[in-house]
């Protein structure tokens, strides 16, 4: 029979009603609370008992500070006069109990509780939830950006992206509650005292949300990476994993520096400073270290070669190129190449599903190259097709130092040649290049071969990157 | 800001401040307070710290021997200027009750 149990702490600081009543229950059932953490309570075994438990604040005191402050100690002191043994701390939320049925309550005025309970939360609380809600409004910006003009590519064409906002977002509602819940319970409860109540319990509204959180958070991670597992992209699985281990690590181990140093007596300021030089060298080295190693090795990389290969003229060639091309640079041109690299990647998120394909061929015995590259995606609503294009087909204008060099755009043309609803070629400023967006429905394509193609090349183009749908329709 | 802040007290800002005309700790003011007020007012722990905390804060008390973990405190002369500014206040409310409604209520 185990004598240690762990609970996950729900509690928000103000719910002092909430956090006597459930350790009263737990005891009552031969659980008494031993150690109150930020993050998880233990309890131990214990005879069932009716116990009184009550909550008071220290706006002093600090989990930097080595061993309880004087302040607490005078507390602690008061306390025990009344009959009030300490049980633990959490923050500023000093935790006590009593077996005297008849014991002086530790708060006997309600005005007070609340003004001291509102320094606490002022002191601590409500900085740390402004500063979370800003920095999922910072992370998820571009996420947010598009839900306020409704762009629906915007939200829907990364998995990383899309995974990222929706958690941003749930963050950045729930901190908006719990600050809400907050103030909301501070006005009833001084219109309470103000008519001679007590401050008024809180409910259990902020417990479910950060639980509602939570299970978001977990089913959202794994719906991200079964994705991109599903579509291959295990080095993106293996950097979340790794990164979020670093990130664990981090928090541990700056854990472990404040309780180490507090054991030591450092003193309040010292703490802090170590504390902080110990979480930013950390950082840098690991989340630092993690960044550099996916520009600069192959560790996380999904790009690995499929098959065999083999080296002539300086570049890397395929044994045996991959045949699953909707489209070859051979069946383009009608030659044969006797060199070729074939490399496809899954792009876009689970929405709108993005495909890119690139080959690259050797003409001749070389030296020189020619190429042929295009992405597909699949739209499943015209919605989906309407945003996609207009992303698409906005002015691109590439800069320099905030100089424009020039404007990408995209400019019509008749899209009967191409066999498409419509078509428009990209163009750098009036310059035309050799780059198409064809549109069917359900599907885009972004074509780029090496040359303006002929007639029967964009027939041909049409009739392997067109959906089915469209090519039963038009023959 | 302080003044504005204990302008008024409450029974026990009250009762508290007039407990440490004398010198005395924590638990003595909560003994004290009790028997004087026979028991009607009773003073927390919680309470009194904070109280104790905000008055030195604002100038009202001040910390006059610190004995291990036992502090004893002494009102200053602001806080008996505070402390006669609600004895005032408290007989203009019970002049005020005798000229509306007169003594004879009472009985």
């Amino acid at each position: 029979m185990k004598n240690v149990a762990y609970r996950w702490n729900t509690f928000q600081l103000y719910d002092y009603r909430g956090v006597e009543e459930h350790l009263s229950a737990m005891a009552a059932q031969g659980w008494r609370l031993e150690k109150a953490g930020v993050t998880f309570w233990k309890y131990r075994r214990a005879e069932p008992a009716s116990l009184r438990y009550a909550v008071t604040y220290n706006a002093g005191a600090s989990r930097f500070e080595p061993g309880p402050t004087e302040g607490e100690q005078s507390l602690e002191e008061l306390c025990a006069a009344a009959g009030w043994e300490k049980v633990s701390d959490c923050s500023k939320m000093q935790i006590y109990s009593t077996e005297d049925p008849a014991a002086v309550p530790l708060e006997t005025d309600e005005a007070l509780r609340l003004e001291n309970i509102h320094r606490c939360m002022r002191k601590s609380f409500l900085p740390g939830n402004i500063a979370v809600l800003l920095l999922m409004l910072f992370i998820g910006r571009d996420f947010f950006l598009a839900l306020v003009t409704w762009d629906l590519y915007g939200m829907l064409k990364n998995n990383a992206l899309l995974t990222a906002g929706v958690l941003c977002l749930a963050e950045a509602a729930l901190q908006l509650c719990l600050l809400a819940g907050y103030f909301l319970w501070r006005r009833r409860s001084r219109r309470s005292v103000e008519e001679g109540g007590t401050c008024l319990p809180v409910g259990c509204g902020s417990r479910w949300a950060s639980l509602g959180m939570w299970v978001l958070l977990v089913l959202l991670v794994a719906v991200f990476l079964l994705s991109e597992l599903d579509r291959g992209h295990r080095g993106a699985v293996l950097y979340f994993a790794v990164y979020m281990a670093f990130f664990t690590l981090i928090n541990i181990l700056m854990r472990g520096t404040t309780a180490l140093l507090r054991k030591k007596g450092a003193s309040k300021t010292s703490n802090i400073a170590w504390t902080l030089a110990v979480d930013v060298v950390l950082c840098f080295t690991l989340i630092g270290g993690l960044i550099w190693s996916r520009y600069e090795t192959d560790w996380f990389s999904d790009e690995r070669p499929t098959g065999e290969t083999y080296e002539y003229r300086d570049q890397n060639w395929d044994v045996s190129p991959r045949q699953d091309f909707p489209l070859t640079l051979a069946e383009l041109t009608g030659e044969e190449y006797g060199h070729v690299r074939r490399e496809a990647e899954d792009l876009g998120s689970v929405f709108i599903p993005q495909r890119a394909y690139r080959e690259t061929a050797l003409l001749g015995d070389g030296p020189k190259v020619c190429g042929l590259g295009y992405t597909l995606w699949d739209l499943s609503s015209p919605a989906l097709q309407e945003s996609l294009l207009e992303d698409l087909l906005e002015d691109d204008p590439i800069k320099f130092r905030s100089m424009t060099l020039f404007t990408l755009r995209y400019v019509p043309e008749d899209p009967v040649p191409w066999g498409a609803e419509a078509a428009y070629r990209r163009y750098y400023d009036e310059d035309p290049g050799d780059s198409w967006l064809l549109v069917w429905p359900g599907r885009a394509a972004s074509v780029s071969p090496d040359a303006e193609p002929s007639d029967a090349q964009k027939a041909l183009i049409s009739a392997r990157l067109a959906p089915e749908d469209w090519k039963e329709e038009t023959t | 800001m302080a003044r504005e802040k204990f302008q008024t007290l409450t029974e026990p800002m009250f009762y508290i401040l007039l407990t440490l005309r004398e010198e005395c700790c924590g638990t003595d003011i909560m003994t004290r307070v009790s028997a004087l007020t026979r028991g009607r007012v009773d003073l927390g722990p919680g309470t009194l710290y904070n109280l104790l905390d905000s008055f030195q804060q604002a100038g009202i008390i001040r910390e006059t021997a610190v004995e291990g973990r036992k502090r004893s405190y002494l009102i200053t002369d602001k806080g008996r200027e505070t402390l006669r500014a609600e004895y005032r206040r408290l007989l203009a409310l019970t002049e005020d009750y005798k000229t509306c409604v007169g003594e004879e209520d009472l009985k």
